[in-house]
């Protein structure tokens, strides 16, 4: 029994040399990579990876004077090629898990980019629910070599940016991976994505200085929204498009709609809309097809520039259908803009109609595009005035002439 | 008396409900997506009432036959020699290769998604290692390890299920029916076959069970147990990444717990959630390795299973890591074992007709 027990040791000392550390990465042997870009020279995919600079963001030991990003850049014919070329510039293997964004040049964008991507979503070192945008009339590298202040890593910078502007002012979009490997393959929308700009010179951006000052010279800055025939981008939409584009998208949270007043033209007053919800329809799609958007939406008054009775219901009134024509012109906007302007359907129509009407959809969803342009889409919206903010009349109606 | 233990009613339930999600929970949402698109649920209720029926009929077998175990039954029914030649046959086509797929699955999964760059070897090693440990200490102790790990199954679910409701979209699942009941009923036959069609392995359990008669609803409701958690699974994965991702992805409920996001602070957890199918492919293993020692004992009327436990640990590693050359033939080889698999888990039917011709056995 004793002899039994003692041949057990062994056995049991191998396990422990068989527990799952055969891949372990020692945190000091991995380069984070929190940004990637793309793009395309000679027949090439050209990868740009941003990596985060331990030393210089750590809060206790951080070193200032050395930039907390880094960037490293190479050239493959499949993505995968130019990151494993990287580890001949990288000091260290670059790790993918904690991607935050991905930029892609506007003229890969232009060629079509789909098939660039497939590496994003069989590694398992990827996850998908990173942002996705457009470098507008840039190549990604330039993006992703800007220095940026407050959030010191440029892609936590770009990530929270995008998040915030989508979630509070609406004419950007956060578009993760998924969502965009979704939009690529469904026949019923196309996909759009936001665009990311450069504003001043990219070589300045790149240096420290531009983070000691206080106006800093080159920024990051989301743009509109750009649309695309599957993956080849087509144009971009102007701010009350892509506003409209997320209107009918349903993915308004909460943003402003200045109006201006009745009481004086020139004079402006905004409101805040808090909780947006929209509904598409279709009718039965049989003999005259027709597609409907409707919105709800609940809103405060959140500034007021000019004298108006805000304790009269009858203003009040005014105001909500001011407010109810604004939005509807964006819609409108974005409506001509996929039936005339690109012909295209990236408000997703397709999807509705596949959903409710299934037999129709078989028959036209090889060249939905076509059949979507012909197709009259009517609007409705309907807002909601609740609060007026902690004021009931604004100090401006009581101002000495 | 090969197995002196014996397990109570309610812990035959929860090995059952237990070995039903079993490997099942990995792959079963683009197994269904793969034909039956957004009607996965439509498809999944059909598989489960067509595996509830089916249950019940290996029950009824068990009950006709009072209660022996599954090569006691062939030996009543075909006679000593032709049975054991049957059941031998059984065993080793049907719930050894079975018994391959559960680990070799457990393996590529590791391989694929969490380390890949470890040997498959050292994961089918460890793994088998606790299996066989089971085995070897018996029906008993196993069953209630099973059972001390059904509350954290349990709350890992409910965490899962709870942090998916925000991301839920409904509209996934429409249009309902667009292609016909045609391809539902596809995925629902790969649903029966996968798992319910195994759950015949149960024959070999329920003689140890402490009051056998009352097998009959804690086999129902364990299966009905299984078989809803993996409609709802397979459903969640649908509503949430909608059903062309399920079908392309190679395993979508981690996929889907990937997606687990409050507020960029619970999140990635999906290794936590990845401790619900180890627990549930331990129990699954576990019950076929115990099966398979316990049924080739009694053909062989080796006296004591145990003895049998190792041998046939080492040629399950052995078979585990040779069956499939990659992935892709694992793919295109789905469809042909659905069909290989009905022929085994219809011998019930058969034994039934055989039995029906040869008079009531006493």
């Amino acid at each position: 029994m004793k002899l039994k027990k003692i041949r057990l040791i062994p056995v049991i000392a191998l396990i422990l040399l068989l527990t799952g550390c055969w891949n372990s990465r020692e945190l000091e042997d991995i380069g984070i990579a929190v940004a990637m870009g793309i793009d395309k020279a000679d027949g090439q995919y050209v990868v740009t990876v941003q990596l985060v600079n331990p030393s210089s963001i750590s809060a206790r030991m951080g070193d200032s004077s050395r930039a907390p990003i880094v960037t490293y850049q190479e050239k493959g014919k499949t993505i995968f090629e130019a990151i494993r070329r990287l580890t001949k510039t990288a000091p260290r293997k670059t790790f993918y898990p904690h991607l935050k964004m991905l930029v892609i040049g506007e003229k890969l964008a232009r060629e079509g980019f789909a098939k660039s991507l497939d590496l994003l979503a069989r590694d398992p070192e990827f996850r998908s629910d990173f942002f996705v945008v457009v470098a507008k009339d840039q190549r990604a590298d330039h993006v992703l070599n800007v220095l940026v202040p407050v959030e010191k890593i440029a892609a936590q910078n770009m990530y929270v940016k995008l998040k915030t502007s989508a979630d509070v002012f609406a004419p950007t979009l956060a578009l993760t991976f998924g969502d965009l490997l979704h939009d690529l393959t469904s026949p019923g929308k196309q996909p759009v994505i936001t665009g990311i700009q450069l504003t001043g010179d990219p070589a300045e951006g790149e240096k420290m200085e531009n983070l000691q000052q206080v106006n800093p010279k080159v920024r990051l800055k989301y743009t509109n929204i750009a649309v695309f025939n599957v993956d080849k981008l087509k144009g971009w939409l102007n701010e009350k498009e892509s506003k409209g584009y997320n209107y009918v998208q349903n993915h308004v949270k909460s943003t402003i709609v200045t109006v201006p007043c009745f009481s004086n033209k020139k004079e402006h007053l905004s409101v805040e809309l808090i909780d947006a919800d929209t509904k598409l329809k279709t009718n039965s799609m049989s003999s005259q097809p027709e597609m409907s958007v409707s919105v709800k939406a609940d809103a405060n008054i959140a500034e007021v520039g000019c004298s108006i009775d805000l304790t009269k219901q009858d203003t009040i009134e005014k105001v909500e259908k001011l407010v109810e024509k604004d939005i509807n012109n964006k819609i409108r906007s974005s409506i001509k803009a996929a039936q005339q302007k690109y012909k295209l359907d990236f408000l997703g129509f397709g999807e509705v109609v596949h959903r409710s009407e299934p037999k129709y959809w078989k028959r036209v969803k090889n060249n939905w595009d076509k059949e979507f342009v012909t197709i009259p889409i009517r609007s409705r919206v309907d807002v909601h005035i609740h609060k007026l903010g902690k004021r009931g009349n604004s100090y401006i109606n009581e101002l000495k002439e | 008396m090969l197995e002196n233990g014996r397990i109570s009613v309610r812990q035959f339930t929860v090995l059952v409900a237990l070995y039903t999600v079993g490997t099942a929970i990995l792959i079963i949402p683009s197994v269904l997506a793969a034909k039956a698109m957004q009607d996965i649920w439509i498809a999944g209720l059909i598989g489960l009432g067509a595996g509830l029926v089916l249950v019940f009929f290996y029950w009824k077998i068990a009950e006709r036959f009072q209660y022996m175990n599954l090569v006691e039954i062939l030996e009543k029914c075909f006679g000593k020699w032709i049975g054991k030649a049957v059941a031998f046959s059984y065993f080793v086509f049907y719930l050894f290769i079975l018994s391959t797929f559960v680990l070799r699955d457990i393996g590529d999964f590791m391989l694929t998604v969490m380390m890949v760059e470890t040997p498959i070897e050292a994961i089918h090693i460890i793994f088998l290692a606790v299996v066989l440990y089971g085995v070897k200490l018996g029906l008993e102790t196993f069953t209630r390890t099973t059972e001390l790990f059904l509350p954290w199954i349990v709350i890992l679910f409910v965490v899962l299920f709870i942090t998916l409701l925000p991301q839920i979209e409904f509209t996934n699942i429409l249009p309902v029916m667009e292609n016909g009941i045609q391809p539902v009923l596809r995925s629902s036959l790969s649903f029966i076959v996968f798992p319910f069609l195994e759950l015949v392995v149960f024959l070999m359990i329920i003689p140890y069970v402490n009051e056998p008669k009352k097998t009959k609803k804690a086999f129902l409701f364990g299966t009905a147990l299984g078989g809803g958690l993996l409609i709802l699974i397979a459903t969640l994965s649908i509503l949430v990444i909608g059903v062309n991702e399920t079908a392309r992805s190679i395993y979508p409920t981690y996929d889907l717990s990937k997606t687990i996001n409050i507020r960029e602070f619970f999140q990635r957890v999906e290794a936590f959630m990845a401790l619900i199918w180890f627990i549930t492919v331990f129990v699954k293993l576990v019950v076929l390795t115990y099966a398979l020692c316990l049924g080739l004992a009694s053909v062989f009327n080796v006296q004591d299973y145990k003895l049998l436990t190792l041998p046939i640990g080492l040629m399950l590693y052995v078979v585990s890591l040779v069956i499939f050359p990659s992935s892709t033939y694992l793919i295109e080889f789905t469809p042909i074992y659905d069909f290989y698999a009905v022929i085994w888990g219809l011998m019930p039917v058969f034994i039934w007709l055989v039995s029906l011709v040869r008079g009531k056995p006493v």
